[in-house]
């Protein structure tokens, strides 16, 4: 592959710019004219035939600012409406669950009635993980281990203690990675979640 | 009101291109069809009807959006396959609809301009 040229930088910074303002044009679209752009620039390129500075820049102009691209792309597209509801979603699937629950249901809610997110979306948001970090507090005090002990000291002998452990229990090698996932997994989809709505 | 600013022509020529520059890719697919490079060469070259060559993309997708315009992909002998457009009937119509209008709006704006 031949070395990357002064011009392939300019033309590679140009598409940079112009896929930034193409962010909320939904993707598929955005995609066509991101290709169809860049085979007009190899096309307008190969008539300038000088590969200077100057001459590509200009050519790049003749193409357009990114901006009035970007907006003839929104132009005549009903505006998405602004579901008030979508930037609650992620905080209520990650704290909902410890306002009595109540608030991850109705963060479930909102996340499948909105169209902002597609279908895989709305399942991650759903499944990981039921409650949000409300549901991993209830899940830990019931299913991870606990010890409990208690004992009896009878007269000059020493006391004789009974520790029982409840629960699962998992060497630290496993359990401790095992909780960091459980802890990081809601906050990962809460993120991605507010991306895709921001990218909406 | 914004379009009434001094100076500022952008807000105005902005939206009479929109208007105009629609039917003006129609009008050129009426004789045959053509691909966008030689689309947007042609508008950019006659009187500066695009902001920049690269607003036909997004243009001519919602006129195929519309059903107004109708594409193919043809080989060509100098590089990667370009898509063709051509004019629908849905198209023609619009089209011929516009001329009329049209030049019923330049004789009057010419008529207020000239006579004012």
């Amino acid at each position: 592959m031949p070395a990357k040229t002064a011009a392939d930088r300019m033309i590679a910074t140009y598409l940079g710019q112009l896929r930034g303002e193409l962010r909320k044009v939904p993707q598929p679209r955005r995609r066509q004219i991101l290709d169809e752009i860049s085979a007009h620039i190899t096309e307008a390129r190969a008539t300038v035939g000088i590969e200077d500075e100057v001459s590509i820049r200009s050519m790049l102009d003749r193409v357009g600012d990114p901006a009035a691209i970007a907006a003839e792309a929104g132009a005549g597209e009903p505006q998405p409406k602004n579901h008030w509801g979508d930037m609650l979603v992620p905080w209520l699937l990650l704290l909902g669950g410890f306002v009595y629950f109540i608030g991850w249901f109705i963060g479930v809610g909102l996340l499948w009635a909105s169209p902002t997110w597609r279908l895989r979306d709305k399942i991650l948001g759903a499944l990981i993980w039921p409650g949000g970090l409300g549901g991993l507090v209830v899940l830990s005090s019931a299913w991870l281990a606990t010890q409990s002990c208690g004992g009896v000291a009878p007269a000059g002998q020493r006391p004789v203690i009974h520790c029982v452990t409840n629960g699962v229990s998992l060497p630290p090698a496993l359990g401790i990675p095992a909780v960091v996932l459980l802890l990081v997994a809601p906050f990962v989809v809460a993120i991605h979640l507010e991306r895709v709505r921001r990218g909406a | 009101m914004r379009c009434m600013v001094p100076g500022d022509d952008t807000v105005w020529l902005t939206q009479l291109r929109r208007g105009a520059v629609e039917h003006c890719v129609l009008a050129l697919l009426r004789r045959r069809e053509r691909y966008g490079f030689e689309l947007a060469r042609t508008l950019a070259d006659t009187g500066g009807l695009l902001a920049g060559e690269g607003t036909i993309y997004p243009l001519l997708a919602r006129l195929r959006r519309n059903g107004l315009v109708d594409t193919s992909w043809r080989e060509s002998v100098e590089g990667p396959p370009r898509r063709y457009y051509r004019l629908t009937e849905l198209g023609e119509l619009t089209l011929s609809g516009f001329i009329d209008h049209w030049q019923r709006f330049r004789d009057g704006v010419d008529a207020i301009l000239e006579g004012g």
